[in-house]
């Protein structure tokens, strides 16, 4: 059983899965968790597959790797709380919102971007869409050159074309955060 | 070494901003710009704006007489009913008459009376005051000779996703008014007409529209053939569908009296009805609020709650809100507005904290969505603050008063100038 500082052991009681980042890092996480990712999940559905195998990630970095269990661990264990109870459900949306914030609350540029890819990547839907959210309310108050450096795209407007966009929508450019 | 994202998650991602940095973001590259324009992506971000609701507010509009330079002012007034703010509007759109809202577009129609003789047509325009940007529509095929009257639709068709006016002219005097009916589509930006309207049965009330279930609503009478023929004249409610383009006939209560200053609304996504009660000294001392429980079905019609006008003096109540108030008229205090809550049967004045005065007309609609709608319009013109003043003084021209001001007229004025 593999087992490092970034990732302690999980409860033994169930059946675990072992995951493999781009770095080699072996992540043992527990099967229910391990299925929120998508393209894990797909990995063994496909017939012969042994659940002892090693599923390789390899787009996906260790540190981008143990996120998302930590996430997806308690993504689970918060949909197992929920209920037909009406404020049991809103408490653990609550949480999860919280878990969600956590998350991105300390994440560099980069850092949110390798966990969208991560995320992108593993096909973990819920994670993915919040993520994205999390980008958007980053960027909306953000000058074009700071959208143009986070996503690295061209300018490819001539000085004209650009003026004649720009003074179309005047009003739009007022009140934007200083980069 | 920076990661990019993908092309497939810049949708994802650009579907839940606000507007105004779509709007900015435009600028970033020409992918987003071809991106940001496309109808796919406007009708996306619509819908989300709709579904989480972040950005959606509910508009007021006002008529102010004495200030006959800009007759109507638009409030944005968020759910709470604290805070307002005031929105510009087209310069062109001074004289207009009816107004209609629909899923982040407004409707506006202004008469044009067509020159010597007796004939007249709608101007209409739309308008997202969202992204501050306007579009005429083009003229319609039908006019509105002396004696007739137009009633406007203004509805949204969620199978084709596209905004659609509806034009009904009607003889206003006969008693077998014929009925002439056109609508326009935005997707093709024309006018079409539709034959065989002409033996329409029913009359239709020139009232507001009530918008709900992709139909547009209002109260109808069976034309009669001649005066004495013993048709009854109870009121229905007459519809068109935006979706298939149908007019259809659908049956009020069996209680209900009659459709003088009776309201259809729409209250919680429900055909909804208001009815007086007790009228005394021309002042109406209760109403009733019935709601279509099940839509198209006659017998689902259910009276949800009655309002004691008692001591206040109310004048109409004239809307219905998405959030179950109700916005009424209280002639006590010099005709400020006030808030009905069905659920506390409490009344709330608001009319102080808006800046309301006496005299204003307010009508009330409801939620406005946040959209890009118009965007992607060749035509769709973007609003100039500076105009807008400058326009207000030459009321005199009526041909200025017509053109649409674009930046480019006013920078290229300032240019003679300089």
């Amino acid at each position: 059983m593999a087992n490092n500082g970034e990732n302690p052991s999980p409860d033994v009681g169930g059946k675990t899965v072992k995951l493999k980042a781009d770095d080699g890092e072996i992540f043992e996480v527990e099967e229910a968790v391990a299925m929120e990712l998508q393209t894990v999940k797909s990995f063994f559905d496909d017939d012969g597959v042994s659940y002892d195998t090693v599923v390789p990630l390899l787009n996906v970095s260790s540190t981008a790797l143990a996120k998302v269990i930590q996430y997806c661990r308690r993504a689970v264990e918060l949909r197992a709380k929920s209920g037909d109870d009406e404020g049991a459900n809103e408490k653990a949306r609550e949480e999860r919102e919280g878990l969600e914030a956590e998350l991105v609350r300390e994440e560099s540029d980069e850092g949110i971007k390798e966990l969208i890819l991560a995320a992108n990547y593993l096909n973990i839907k819920d994670m993915l869409s919040f993520l994205c959210r999390a980008v958007g309310d980053r960027i909306k108050n953000k000058s074009v050159e700071y959208v143009r450096r986070f996503f690295v795209l061209e300018n490819d407007f001539s000085p004209e074309e650009e003026e004649r966009t720009r003074n179309e929508v005047a009003w739009a450019f007022e009140g934007v955060d200083a980069d | 070494m920076s990661n990019r994202l993908p092309r497939d998650l810049w949708t994802e991602i650009l579907v839940s901003l606000p507007v105004k940095s779509l709007l900015r973001f435009q600028c970033v590259c020409k992918s987003w710009k071809s991106l940001i324009s496309t109808p796919t992506f406007i009708s996306m971000h619509t819908q989300h704006s709709e579904s989480t609701g972040n950005y959606a507010h509910i508009l007021c509009w006002q008529l102010r007489f004495k200030d006959r330079a800009t007759p109507y002012r638009l409030l944005h007034i968020d759910r709470s009913f604290n805070e307002f703010q005031e929105l510009e509007y087209p310069c062109q759109m001074r004289r207009h008459g009816v107004i209609h809202d629909c899923k982040g577009l407004i409707l506006f129609t202004t008469v044009i009376r067509d020159g010597q003789d007796d004939n007249r047509f709608d101007l209409l325009t739309l308008w997202n005051p969202a992204i501050r940007m306007s579009m005429t529509l083009p003229r319609p095929r039908i006019d509105v000779p002396k004696g007739k009257h137009c009633i406007h639709g203004f509805g949204f068709d969620h199978t084709s996703n596209d905004y659609k006016v509806l034009r009904m002219v009607q003889d206003s005097y006969r008693l077998f008014p014929v009925l002439q009916v056109e609508i326009y589509r935005l997707h093709t930006g024309a006018w079409e007409t539709f034959p065989g309207a002409d033996d329409f049965l029913y009359r239709i009330a020139p009232t507001w529209q009530a918008f709900v279930n992709g139909a547009s609503h209002w109260f109808g009478y069976l034309k009669r053939k001649h005066m004495l023929s013993d048709v009854s004249s109870k009121p229905v409610v007459v519809l068109f569908d935006m979706c298939d383009e149908q007019l259809r006939v659908m049956k009020l209560p069996d209680n209900f009296k009659g459709w003088v200053k009776n309201l259809l609304g729409v209250s919680g996504g429900l055909l909804s009805l208001m009815e007086y009660n007790d009228r005394r000294q021309d002042v109406n001392l209760s109403c009733s609020i019935w709601l279509m429980k099940e839509y198209g079905v006659a017998e689902s019609w259910t009276k949800q709650f009655t309002i004691d006008l008692k001591g206040w003096r109310f004048g109409e109540i004239f809307c219905f809100r998405n959030n179950e108030k109700i916005l009424a008229w209280n002639r006590e205090n010099g005709r400020e507005s006030v808030l009905y809550d069905p659920k506390t049967h409490r009344f709330i004045n608001i009319g102080g904290g808006l800046g309301i005065k006496a005299k204003d007309y307010l009508l009330s609609k409801s939620t406005l969505v946040e959209s890009l709608v118009l965007l992607d319009k060749e035509n769709s013109k973007q609003m100039c603050q500076t105009c807008l003043r400058k326009c207000q003084l030459c009321d005199s021209n009526k041909e200025k008063k017509m053109k649409i001001c674009t930046r480019e007229r006013r920078l290229s004025k300032a240019q003679e100038n300089s």
